[in-house]
């Protein structure tokens, strides 16, 4: 599912939900686990495909991203931290 | 075989002379390039791969086929218009509403949400449209498998589909959509236009009605942190946050509006602007782990 995808825009209510919190290029937003048919199981490989796929760009744009996965259930994709 | 049960080598046989007849007859269905054709006979259903598309070439549509091989078919002739209506009526209608064009098929959402038959609240993709547009109340059949177009429905009201239209160019947001007689599926298709139209908006109306601290909480929430207090920075027209988490600290500078980092409290080589308030928490949990468990809170 990639978010032209008229059910993910049919989707616009996710309380509840599993959530991927992402920050990428400077904005943030929140895409249901379901969506993206990804779990806290999933690899990060599985999680940052899944999301390039979703946002229609290229895997490689993400390969620096870390995946965490928190105790919720919620996911969380961002860029790596250089530590001053 | 005792005991009066079915004998599989039997049934072989039985499916296998069917299959051999079925050769020597046409038979009509849908076809989209690159899938494959089903025919039902005498209950069982034959999957057969299109090596043939003839008078169809690399177009969709509604062809006379008849089995090459084992497996095989190809398309000996168009179907009329009139076939095409007595296929469709073999199988069960829906009423549906046109929502988007997407990945070059119409998508759509069922129009009578009483029916019984079928119940399903997303949108589904439909088969060989004709003169499509958005909100267009139409027909569809369903053969247990996909929706196939089959028809404008002229009972419902053009003005319904004409108006949501016109509230659409003049981006009339979701919720201050007021058409008469629009039923919930139709306003959910005009949801499904606008958030394509207004990608951002759709996050906006997530966080409305939902005060600063109320969005600050759900973001450290995410990570598993918690707000423990904030104030205002009014010279940076920021807000300053202090949070918690696995027993650590900290507090940083956020702007209200996205909740995006002015100031993270740690030095990140000046890019603290790479992260939000909820990818932050992360970024101070990996801060702590690299000093190995060194406590560097200030509360």
């Amino acid at each position: 599912m990639t978010e032209r995808d008229p059910r993910f825009l049919a989707r616009s209510d996710i309380s509840g939900s599993a959530l991927l919190h992402l920050r990428f290029e400077g904005r943030s937003r929140e895409i249901a686990l379901d969506v993206l048919d990804v779990g806290v199981a999933s690899s990060d490989t599985a999680v940052r495909n899944a999301v390039a796929a979703f946002l229609d760009v290229p895997a490689g744009k993400l390969s620096a991203y870390v995946v965490e996965r928190h105790e919720n259930g919620n996911l969380t994709l961002r860029p790596e931290a250089v530590f001053g | 075989m005792s005991g009066g049960g079915v004998d599989p080598l039997s049934l072989i046989k039985r499916f296998s002379a069917d299959e051999k007849n079925l050769s020597s007859e046409l038979f009509l269905s849908p076809y989209v390039p690159g899938g494959k054709i089903n025919v039902k006979l005498k209950g069982a259903v034959y999957e057969l791969r299109v090596v043939d598309s003839g008078p169809l070439g690399t177009s969709s549509g509604f062809g006379l086929f008849q089995v090459t091989q084992p497996g095989q078919a190809r398309c000996v002739e168009r179907a009329s218009r009139s076939q095409i209506d007595a296929y469709l009526k073999l199988l069960p209608r829906v009423n549906m509403v046109l929502a988007a064009e997407f990945q070059r098929l119409w998508w759509g959402l069922q129009l009578n949400t009483s029916d019984t038959r079928f119940t399903f609240s997303e949108p589904v993709p439909i088969r060989l449209t004709e003169r499509s547009a958005s909100f267009q109340a139409i027909h569809a059949r369903f053969d247990g498998a996909s929706f196939w177009y089959h028809g404008e429905n002229r009972r419902r009201d053009p003005n319904i589909a004409r108006k949501l239209r016109e509230a659409l160019d003049s981006d009339v947001a979701p919720d201050a959509v007021r058409v008469s007689g629009a039923t919930p599926p139709e306003l959910l298709a005009y949801k499904i236009l606008f958030f394509d139209k207004h990608p951002t908006e759709m996050r906006d109306q997530r966080l409305r009605n939902r005060s600063d601290i109320d969005r600050i909480r759900d973001a450290l929430t995410h990570s598993g942190a918690r707000l423990d207090g904030h104030w205002h920075d009014e010279e940076q027209g920021s807000i300053v946050v202090r949070y918690v988490f696995d027993d650590h600290t900290h507090t940083a500078n956020i702007r209200v509006n996205d909740l995006s980092v002015v100031s993270s409290g740690i030095c990140l080589n000046g890019r603290d602007q790479d992260f939000d308030l909820t990818s932050l928490v992360g970024v101070m949990r990996q801060y702590h782990g690299r000093r190995n468990g060194d406590p560097d809170d200030y509360d």
